[in-house]
Formats: C-alpha cells, sequence, structure tokens
C-alpha cells in the first residue's frame, strides 16, 4: 500500500507542478498583453484591462463616453476635452448594449455620459458569457479562477490570439486605445472589407419599433443616477431614407416622454461623404473629428448643456 | 456523478480510504460502505430514482430464493415474475413513450386520432444496465448455476457496486459475486494496474471523445449545411468518439474496481482491428453481446437447429440489442443493418473465422489481406453507426442521402484537404495507441511515469466540459 500510495504521490506532485508551472507561465504572458480576461469579448477584455491601468481616470473624470463601437471609434475624445476643457474617458466597446452598462451604475453617478449610437445598437449584446469575475478582482483570485477552469483558460489562449491579430495589423478591429480610450481609425492605409462597407445594418438587426421602445426602456434603468447626452450617428447616405430618419425621431420623443435627464441629439440627417467613413456606419479619423465637432456644436447650443457643462 | 467530474476525484479518495484504513478489519462493513458509496453515487444524480434501484434489487433478491425451489413450477412462477419485474421497469421508463407514440400513429393510419398520455420523467441513469444484473442473477439461479445470495448486502453490492452502476460492464452473479463475498487484500500490481487505466480512460474521454464531439455534433445536427466530405468525416469521427467515450468510461470502471481489489469483466477488446462484422461483435460491448447470446441466443436454439432457425434468431438478438439502446427506430434499424452484414457471414458459415487472437498478434503490421478486412469492416461498422447517433430514422437517411448526392455533384471537394483535418490529430495516436496496445493491454506497465505525467496534464488542460457518457442514456 506504501509503495502504491507514493507511486500516486509522486504522480500527482509531478502532475501538479507542471500545471502550476504553465499556469504561472501563462500568467506571465498575461503580464505581457494589456488584457484582462472577464468576458467572451476581447474588445471589453482590453478596456477593462485599460481601466484597471487608467482607475484614476475613470474616478477624476467628468465625461464618460460609453456604449458601442459608434461610441468607441466615431467620438474624437481629445477634441471634446479641449473645446469643452472637461476631462473625459472612453469606456465604449464592440457590440457593448446598454443593458450591460447595468453593472457598472455606480461609475457613472453625477458625470455626465455621453453616448453616440446607430441602427446596430438596438440589437442584441455581443457578451454572451461573463467568465465569473467581475472587472475589479484582483489578478491572484483571477489567476486561480483561470487554475480552476479550465474552459476559461482555454477561451483565454483563443483570445489572446485574436487580440495578438487585433493589435499587430491594422483591420477594422485594432485594439489601440488612444489616452481616453477611444480608437480613432486612420485616413489612409485602411483596409476597407467590401462586406462591411455594404451592410445595411437597419435590415440585418430587423429593426422595428418595439425594438425601439426596448432601447428607451434599457436606458431609462441604467442611467437613473446621470445627466446623459446621446446622439444618433448618420451612416453612409446609401443607407438613408426618411422613413428610418423618423423613427429616429420617435426615439427622441420616446426618450424625451421617459428620460429626463437625457439630452438627444439627432445627427442621423448629418451629411458625410464616403470618404469619412470605414464602412455602413463607422467613421475614419477625419470622419470622427468632423462628427464630433458637429456634435460639439450642438451641444453647446442646448440650454440643457449649459448647466451641464 | 460523472467519472470526469471534480466530484469524482474528491468521492473516489475518501471512499478508497475509508475502505483500506478504517473498515478493513471486516469484510462485513467494507461491503456496508461499498453499497452506501454507490447509493451515495447513484443518489447524487437523483436520490428519487435511487428508491427504484433499490426496489429493483430487493425484488430481485427476493424473487431469487423462490427462483431457487425444489418445485420447478413455483421456480419457474418468480422466475416469471422477476422478468415482469424487471422488464416492466423498462417497459414503464424507457419503452412506454415509444409504445403509446407508435400506437397513436397506428391508429391514425385508421383514421382514430387519440391523445396518449405521455410520461414526463427522465431516464433512470443505468436503468439498462442495473435490470440485467438482476436478471442474470435470477436465471443462473433457475439454470442451476447459481445459489441465491443469503446476505442482501453482498447481493446490493453485485447489483450496485459504482464503478459499473450507470453503464456496465454488465457482470454476471457467477464473477462478481464470489469477488464480494470473499475478503480482499490490497495488491500492489492491481491497484498500479487499476491507476493506469483510469488514466488511460479518462484521456480517452476527455481527450479524445469530447474534444470529436463539437465536430461530430456540429455535422449532425446540421446535416444539410455540411458537405459529403465533412459528413463522411463527421461519421468517421462520431466512430472514434464513442469508441473513445465507452471504452474510456469502461476502462475506469474497471481501474476503479481494481483499487477496491475487484476484476469487473472486460467490454472492448480493440473492436476497430476486427476483420469481420462477427469479430467485431465479440470485441466491442463484449458483456452485453455475451449476455443476449447467454440468456437469448442460445435458449432460443441458437444456431443448433438449422440455418433458417440460426437467421431468425441473429435477427432476433440484433434487434432486440438495438432496441435495447433506446426506445427509437433508428436504434432497431442499427441492429438490423448489423444483422444484415452478419447474414452473409453467417450463411457462409464463417461467422466464427477470426475467434482466436487479435490480428497480427505476432507481427508489427496487418498483411495487406487483413488491412482491407479491417478497413471494410470498419467501413460497415461507420456506416450503421450513423443510425446510431442520427437521433431520428429521418435524419440517418437524410444524413447518407445528403453524402451521395453532394458526393455526385461535387466529387472534386475529396481532392482537398480537409477542412477539420485537426480531428486526424486525435483519431491517429488514439488508432496508433490501440495498435500497440492490442497484444497485451499490460503493456501500459512499462510507459513511464513521465508520459503519465504528461498524460494527466493534457486531461486537465482538456478538462472541465461538463460533458456526460453516450452510455448513460441507455
Amino acid at each position: 500500500m506504501k509503495l502504491f500510495l507514493k507511486r500516486v504521490f509522486y504522480f500527482v506532485f509531478l502532475s501538479s507542478a507542471v500545471i502550476v508551472i504553465f499556469l504561472i507561465f501563462l500568467n506571465f504572458q498575461r503580464y505581457q498583453r494589456p488584457i484582462q480576461f472577464v468576458t467572451n469579448s476581447v474588445s471589453f477584455d482590453a478596456k477593462a484591462r485599460f481601466l484597471e491601468r487608467n482607475k484614476k481616470l475613470l474616478n477624476n473624470t467628468k465625461v464618460v463616453v460609453l456604449g458601442s463601437s459608434m461610441s468607441l471609434n466615431n467620438i474624437d475624445c481629445g477634441l471634446i476635452e479641449e473645446s469643452l476643457g472637461k476631462s473625459i474617458i472612453n469606456i465604449a466597446s464592440w457590440g457593448l448594449r446598454i443593458p450591460d452598462y447595468g453593472p457598472f451604475r455606480k461609475l457613472f453617478i453625477n458625470k455626465i455620459v455621453l453616448i453616440n449610437i446607430q441602427f446596430s445598437d438596438f440589437g442584441d449584446s455581443w457578451i454572451e458569457k461573463y467568465y465569473g469575475y467581475p472587472i475589479t478582482e484582483s489578478e491572484l483570485l483571477e489567476t486561480i479562477n483561470i487554475g480552476l477552469n479550465f474552459a476559461t483558460f482555454k477561451s483565454q489562449l483563443e483570445e489572446a490570439k485574436e487580440y495578438k491579430n487585433d493589435t499587430e495589423h491594422v483591420t477594422y478591429k485594432s485594439l489601440n486605445f488612444d489616452r481616453y480610450g477611444g480608437l480613432l481609425f486612420s485616413n489612409n492605409g485602411f483596409k476597407i472589407e467590401d462586406g462591411r462597407w455594404n451592410t445595411d445594418v437597419y435590415v440585418a438587426e430587423k429593426v422595428d419599433l418595439n425594438k425601439i421602445k426596448r432601447f428607451v426602456s434599457d436606458v431609462e434603468n441604467v442611467f437613473k443616477d446621470c445627466s446623459v447626452i446621446m446622439s444618433f450617428s448618420p451612416s453612409r447616405e446609401k443607407f438613408y431614407s426618411t422613413k428610418r430618419y423618423n423613427e429616429v425621431e420617435f426615439l427622441k420623443r420616446e426618450l424625451g416622454r421617459k428620460c429626463h435627464n437625457i439630452m438627444f441629439i439627432n445627427n442621423y440627417n448629418y451629411k458625410m461623404p464616403d470618404s469619412n467613413f470605414v464602412d455602413y456606419c463607422h467613421f475614419n479619423q477625419r470622419g470622427a473629428k468632423l462628427y464630433t465637432s458637429a456634435l460639439i456644436d450642438s451641444i453647446k447650443k442646448k440650454a440643457f448643456n449649459a448647466s451641464a457643462f | 456523478m460523472l467519472f470526469n467530474s471534480v466530484e469524482f476525484l474528491i468521492f473516489l479518495p475518501i471512499v478508497f480510504f475509508l475502505y483500506w484504513f478504517v473498515f478493513n478489519r471486516s469484510l462485513r462493513i467494507q461491503n456496508i460502505l461499498l453499497l452506501a458509496a454507490s447509493y451515495f453515487f447513484y443518489g447524487w444524480w437523483s436520490y428519487k430514482f435511487l428508491s427504484l434501484l433499490v426496489l429493483s434489487t430487493v425484488l430481485d433478491y427476493l424473487y431469487g430464493f423462490g427462483v431457487a425451489s425444489n418445485n420447478r413450477s413455483r421456480s419457474k412462477l418468480f422466475l416469471v415474475l422477476s422478468i415482469i419485474n424487471n422488464l416492466g421497469i423498462l417497459a414503464i421508463f424507457k419503452y412506454y413513450n415509444f409504445f403509446a407514440e407508435q400506437f397513436q400513429i397506428g391508429l391514425e393510419k385508421f383514421g382514430v386520432y387519440t391523445n396518449p398520455i405521455l410520461l414526463n420523467v427522465a431516464l433512470p441513469i443505468g436503468i439498462s444496465f442495473y435490470t440485467f444484473h438482476g436478471m442474470s442473477y435470477v436465471f443462473d439461479i433457475y439454470r442451476g448455476l447459481q445459489k441465491p445470495v443469503k446476505s442482501y448486502n453482498d447481493y446490493a453490492v453485485f447489483v450496485s457496486f459504482f464503478p459499473l452502476l450507470v453503464a456496465g460492464p454488465i457482470e454476471r452473479a457467477g464473477h462478481l459475486l464470489p469477488q464480494v463475498q470473499s475478503e480482499r487484500k490490497f495488491n500492489y500490481l492491481q491497484a498500479m494496474e487499476g491507476g493506469r487505466l483510469i488514466l488511460w480512460g479518462l484521456f480517452k474521454k476527455v481527450v479524445i471523445a469530447d474534444s470529436l464531439s463539437p465536430f461530430v455534433d456540429a455535422n449532425f445536427n446540421h446535416y444539410t449545411e455540411h458537405s459529403a466530405y465533412s459528413l463522411i468525416l463527421s461519421a468517421i469521427a462520431f466512430s472514434f468518439q464513442i469508441y473513445g467515450d465507452f471504452s474510456g468510461y469502461t476502462d475506469i470502471a474497471l481501474g476503479t474496481a481494481k483499487l477496491f481489489g475487484f476484476e469487473l469483466l472486460s467490454n472492448f477488446k480493440y473492436p476497430y482491428f476486427s476483420r469481420d462484422v462477427a469479430e467485431f461483435w465479440r470485441r466491442w460491448h463484449i458483456s452485453l453481446s455475451s449476455w443476449f447470446r447467454d440468456y437469448l441466443y442460445i435458449p432460443l436454439g441458437g444456431s443448433k437447429h438449422g440455418k433458417i432457425k440460426a437467421i431468425r434468431n441473429t435477427f432476433i438478438i440484433f434487434l432486440v440489442s438495438g432496441f435495447w439502446h433506446g426506445a427509437s427506430w433508428n436504434f432497431i434499424a442499427w441492429g438490423f443493418i448489423h444483422a444484415c452484414g452478419f447474414l452473409p457471414l453467417l450463411l457462409l458459415s464463417k461467422n466464427r473465422k477470426n475467434t482466436g487472437d487479435i490480428v497480427a498478434v505476432d507481427k508489427k503490421l496487418p498483411n495487406l489481406k487483413e488491412l482491407a478486412n479491417i478497413i471494410l469492416t470498419f467501413s460497415f461498422v461507420t456506416v450503421a453507426w450513423i443510425f446510431f447517433r442520427g437521433g431520428g430514422l429521418h435524419t440517418s437517411v437524410g444524413y447518407i442521402q445528403r453524402i451521395i448526392f453532394d458526393s455526385i455533384k461535387n466529387p472534386m471537394q475529396f481532392l482537398a484537404v480537409p477542412e477539420n483535418w485537426r480531428i486526424f490529430l486525435y483519431i491517429i495516436p488514439f488508432v496508433l495507441a490501440d495498435w500497440w496496445l492490442r497484444r497485451d493491454n499490460r503493456n501500459l506497465r512499462s510507459v513511464n511515469m513521465a508520459v503519465y505525467v504528461a498524460m494527466g496534464f493534457i486531461i486537465w488542460y482538456h478538462f472541465g466540459k461538463d460533458t456526460s457518457f453516450i452510455y448513460f442514456q441507455f
């Protein structure tokens, strides 16, 4: 029996040692990458790491830009800070929807929230899976979690691969944030994908009045304790229609009726030539600057804004 | 409780420790511990169905005394009662819905529309296995091969011993009961072999079967969206998935039993190296095949009363075997296909041609004829697996139709490197390891500790998918 137990002990000890060494190696690798694994969304995880490293910025800032890639890519935070003289942070990420911000509600109390949206924002969240620990958890706990949850660990390896690809190559998914957490696409040399350029997101998302109402209800639930500025971003002219414009106006009326802390700016009919886009509705750097300038003008014109800023 | 779960990794050492270090002074107490552990193991899945297991065990234990009576008619009465009891449990929990639906469909053909009451209960895990344990015990008493056991506890351990409780091997009273009743001493070599088998079984299940599973599921669940090439690969992958899954489970069961000083019946002997269908069935799920042979085929007359009766009995045994797997037409079709594969061998009296050693036992490689026979048999078995996995007769037929029509429509697809070539990273090493082990399973002994550590690491790497064993559903 002793000999048997000894052999079992050796096996368990050696296997555990290999696993622990592997985990340490993995952890070391993670430190090399600016990413935190909290969900199945590489963009959200990268943003989580950015926030962890910029906690002071988040605490001290006055304006928080949040939402999906429409906020991440189409708002030039530097321009807003410069024009309005208010510190700003961009915590938006791909495919994030309003309910995804519910758990982080306390971060926006007494702040001004700026959200830029498009028809894609009426769809479902990209985040299907939270790995079971919040952004604020310590890295030690995170490592232990990875050690115990092998499926997570494997997803992370896949995600790390995707992250590497998205930061090293200038594709649509580029994840190189500026100092505010925003991400502006370059004007030249950007690889425009035909599929994305011609996507009609309104059709793809099957937008209807029910979806718009659900969106309003989400906004009402999540942003109770802050002032919100929400703008509706234009798409390429090819996809513009009066019917769609009227639906955005419907959204504006619904928000006005239900949420008294929201200033809604309908920029859907703002004319932007195709040279400012990288796809159906995301701008390049020039487009983002142009659009943000227009947005700042609109905000300044509104009386609400005078008190807010 | 699943063998490939964290719960079992905790449960097993605790029972092992109690068995050899705390309750090792009395055989009776050791057996009580084994029964308690087995009921805990089963109750972890469903404490409600534990009562069904206990009821079935108690009844067969009592019938055993009745069947042992010197009065032949009384003995027969209790045998019939036991059969009714066991088949009744199976009929209610496993087959009732199937028959009710078939009855409804049958009546609809005559213009009578009914709304039968269907049972909305999960199939109790292991029901097909523990009822067969009970029946074999009573049959053996009736045939004078076994005496009724006095101790309920000993009998209950035979029926419910946790390593074999949910998916076999289907044990025989004459093989396991004497082990339950005799004193067991710790044997280092036996325990080491058990440990190795557990590790190898886990590897087959967690690494091979579970890794092939997503590819197989994607193709079988959406076969209309996949190419013929992909569907063929998926059928091959399923052949290895089910083998890895079931033989992996069996190895863990055998290994676990060895840790407690028991030797269970072997269930697999490298079936994919079979040279014909008859040999395949002597190497695949052996405990079930031999159960049907001993308690169904031979009582029906076997092959001793002419070819016609032999053919009839062969078809009966295969159809019943298919139906044993599940209350669905696709399982019956699976059994029928195997019977058809067996038929030519029976007619040509070649069904006992390869009863001896495994192929190429003294050689490194098989000769061309042997290789061709192995590939042919494997292909046949793989086609039959499509019916087993299909989930319904309609799906299985559709799957095969899709392979045929898409192959004709787009034959060039077979010249391309398969998109999912990675499945071979699992299949090829598995085949090579099986080939190496085929001569002597004890070859595992010669494997270096470093290889086992590497296997442990790979298992850990693949661990965490909450996947059950395929045979749990039967």
